[in-house]
This record gives C-alpha cells, sequence and structure tokens, in this order.
C-alpha cells in the first residue's frame, strides 16, 4: 500500500507508533473505498491508525492543485479546504511537539503523553476537536489550550502524572478539574466540556 | 515612582507593573497571548518559603535585563502585569479564606544589571488544584505581552 505523507510529517512519525492519526493519508482499502463515495471525505481504519482521508485534497497535498476533480462543488472545494487546513494544524502541533521534546522544553514522556491523548480526543469527535494551542511549562511540562470565547479549557500533562483538565466559564466563572485519562471515571466530564471546541461551531 | 527595591517580603508599591519572563506557545502568533503555563511555580519556586512566582518591577527591570538574568533562551516573551490588578484577582471557586495573590519584592543575590527589580507573587501555591488553576487562568487574561526582542537593548543601570 503507497503511503502519502505531507511534508510536515517527517520519517520520525512512522504509522506504527500510532501518532499519525490525523496527520498521514493512506490510500483507501479496496473493500473500504468501494462503500464510500469518491466525492465525499470517508474515514476508514488501518490497523490501529485511523484516519480522515479527503480523496479530493491528494492533489492539493502533492501540489497538483490542476488535477482537482471537474466536478467538485463549491461546498466540497470548502470543505476540502477546511479539512487540509485543520490537517496542517495537527501536523503543526505534532512538529511543536516534537520541536519541545529535541529542545528538552518537555520531556519524554510528556511528550509521548501529549500525542496519545490528542489521538484519543480526536478520535473519540471523529477528528471534529479544535487542535489546541501548546505551550510548555517550567519543569518539563506541557499544558494544552483551547479558548473559545468565553469558554477555556486546559489540560495539563506532567512527568509521572496522570494529565488533570481544568474547564473556565469565563462569564459564569464555573469551574471544574478533574483526570484527563481515558480509563479515568472523570473521561467523559472531559469529553462532555470539550464539546464547546468542536469544529463546526467555529 | 519606584527609587529602589524593598526589603524581602514588603509589598511592591500599587502603581508598578512587573514582568514574568514567557515561552511562546504553538499559536502565539495568532492570538498574541501567554499561556496559563506561564503563572505555573516551577520546583524551585514551590520550595520558597512563601512559595513565590519570580518577576521583575518594571521600572528597575528591562525585559531584556530579566531575560539575561534568567539565562534561558527560550523565553521570548515579556509578560506584563499591573500589580494593583494583579491584588484583586479573586479564583473561581473562591474558598472561604482564601489570601488573594501579593506582589513582594525577593532581592537575589545577582550582580548583573536589573537584578535589584526581582519580586515575587505569592498565593498561587492555594491546597486546591482547582484555585491554583483559576488563579493561572486569570493571570494570564490580565497579562499585556510583548516579544522581548521588540523592548530595546537593556539599559546600563
Amino acid at each position: 500500500m503507497s503511503e502519502v505523507v505531507p511534508d510536515s510529517c517527517s520519517s520520525t512519525c512512522s504509522p506504527d507508533e500510532g501518532l499519525l492519526a490525523d496527520m498521514c493519508l493512506r490510500e483507501p482499502q479496496p473493500d473500504t473505498a468501494a462503500s464510500v463515495s469518491a466525492d465525499v471525505p470517508y474515514v476508514f481504519q488501518a490497523g490501529s491508525l485511523r484516519t480522515v482521508a479527503l480523496w479530493h485534497s491528494w492533489p492539493l497535498l502533492l501540489g497538483e492543485s490542476a488535477n482537482e476533480p471537474k466536478d467538485t462543488t463549491y461546498e466540497q472545494e470548502a470543505a476540502t479546504k477546511q479539512q487540509l487546513e485543520y490537517l496542517g494544524r495537527v501536523a503543526g502541533l505534532m512538529r511543536y511537539l516534537r520541536e519541545a521534546e529535541a529542545g528538552r522544553l518537555v520531556a519524554t514522556s510528556v511528550a509521548t503523553a501529549a500525542r496519545r491523548i490528542w489521538t484519543a480526543l480526536s478520535g473519540a469527535f471523529d477528528h471534529q476537536l479544535s487542535v489546541p494551542d501548546a505551550c510548555p511549562g517550567p519543569d518539563g511540562d506541557l499544558l494544552y489550550t483551547w479558548d473559545r470565547g468565553h469558554h477555556h479549557f486546559e489540560l495539563e500533562i506532567e512527568p509521572g502524572a496522570v494529565p488533570t483538565a481544568f474547564s473556565w466559564n469565563r462569564k459564569t466563572g464555573e469551574t471544574w478539574v478533574g483526570d484527563a485519562e481515558e480509563s479515568s471515571a472523570d473521561w467523559e466530564e472531559v469529553l462532555s466540556r470539550l464539546r464547546a471546541f468542536l469544529r463546526q461551531q467555529q | 515612582m519606584i527609587t529602589g527595591p524593598g526589603a524581602d517580603g514588603e509589598p511592591v508599591p500599587g502603581g508598578a507593573r512587573v514582568i514574568r519572563l514567557a515561552q511562546r506557545s504553538k499559536d502565539f502568533d495568532e492570538h498574541g497571548r501567554v499561556s496559563a503555563n506561564t503563572f505555573r511555580l516551577s520546583s524551585e519556586e514551590q520550595r520558597q518559603k512563601p512559595a513565590r512566582l519570580s518577576v521583575f518591577v518594571e521600572e528597575l527591570t528591562t525585559p531584556k535585563q530579566a531575560a539575561e538574568i534568567l539565562g534561558r533562551s527560550q523565553y521570548t516573551l515579556a509578560a506584563l502585569l499591573e500589580v494593583d490588578r494583579v491584588r484583586i484577582i479573586r479564583p473561581d471557586p473562591d474558598p472561604p479564606g482564601t489570601p488573594g495573590l501579593d506582589v513582594h519584592w525577593h532581592p537575589i543575590n545577582n550582580n548583573r544589571p536589573g537584578a535589584a527589580g526581582h519580586a515575587g507573587i505569592t498565593g498561587l501555591d492555594h491546597r486546591e488544584k482547582i484555585v491554583q488553576r483559576s488563579f493561572r487562568a486569570k493571570l494570564a487574561d490580565l497579562a499585556t505581552v510583548v516579544p522581548i526582542e521588540q523592548c530595546g537593548a537593556p539599559s546600563a543601570a
């Protein structure tokens, strides 16, 4: 199976690591592709790698915009552009984590956890969650931040600790903290609060 | 006007502004704000008694001087906070008896220019995590951010 990888996706992104969930585009499995219209976005599984791919986005990713399908509608083109922008933002997050780790601004365990959490969250929302801002802290930790209007949400990832979430509604003053691990009792609440940052609502 | 530093633990006068050095977040160029992580106490700052977040009083220290004193190249932003506004921040939730944030002088043993302006923000080590996080998020909202390279040369003071 051939593989198409955006420029920003370096050789360190091995599909085996499961880190390319939103970044790398693969050709569809024949049986999967047959069930989906070639004109619409589709989601498919490739082993442990869950990938969103836009068939129309391939020429654009490869710099071959002149080869766009002729029957593409305005809405489809807009969706494609939006999806490409999203993929670029995910690639940017992965690049930022890689550089922060290489520069020893975040601990390796933190960078690994940050990738894992993003993959889990992105998958939980079928790749509709906005890509968070990210910033290292003073002791090798990392903070993911989502901000939209009065909604503020953080995920704090520290070496050797369970990641913790913090939610704040600037308008009402309501706050909440909880563990941000898939196995924790707070996970559903984490997902519930992140719904304020889904891409369709932008 | 501040003419010199106060004694250790003495409040920094109202009307002053303090500088907290910050790292650029991934999306800084889009939104121009600092992350709440900027106001997270380092393990070293937590060990101090009282725990205090390291800042510099703007009238005595330029951002470039602060960066040179800190000596870490990744801190490329200066988050500026008005002391009076820091003191009136209340956390959400606000448990009874929670002390507010304060800004105290904190002399350091350093001969570099600008070292006299060193101070610390107290109150960020509340026993409840939710209060700590609330304080940090509100400080991030309050801060005015300037890239250090735009702050001019260090003064000869």
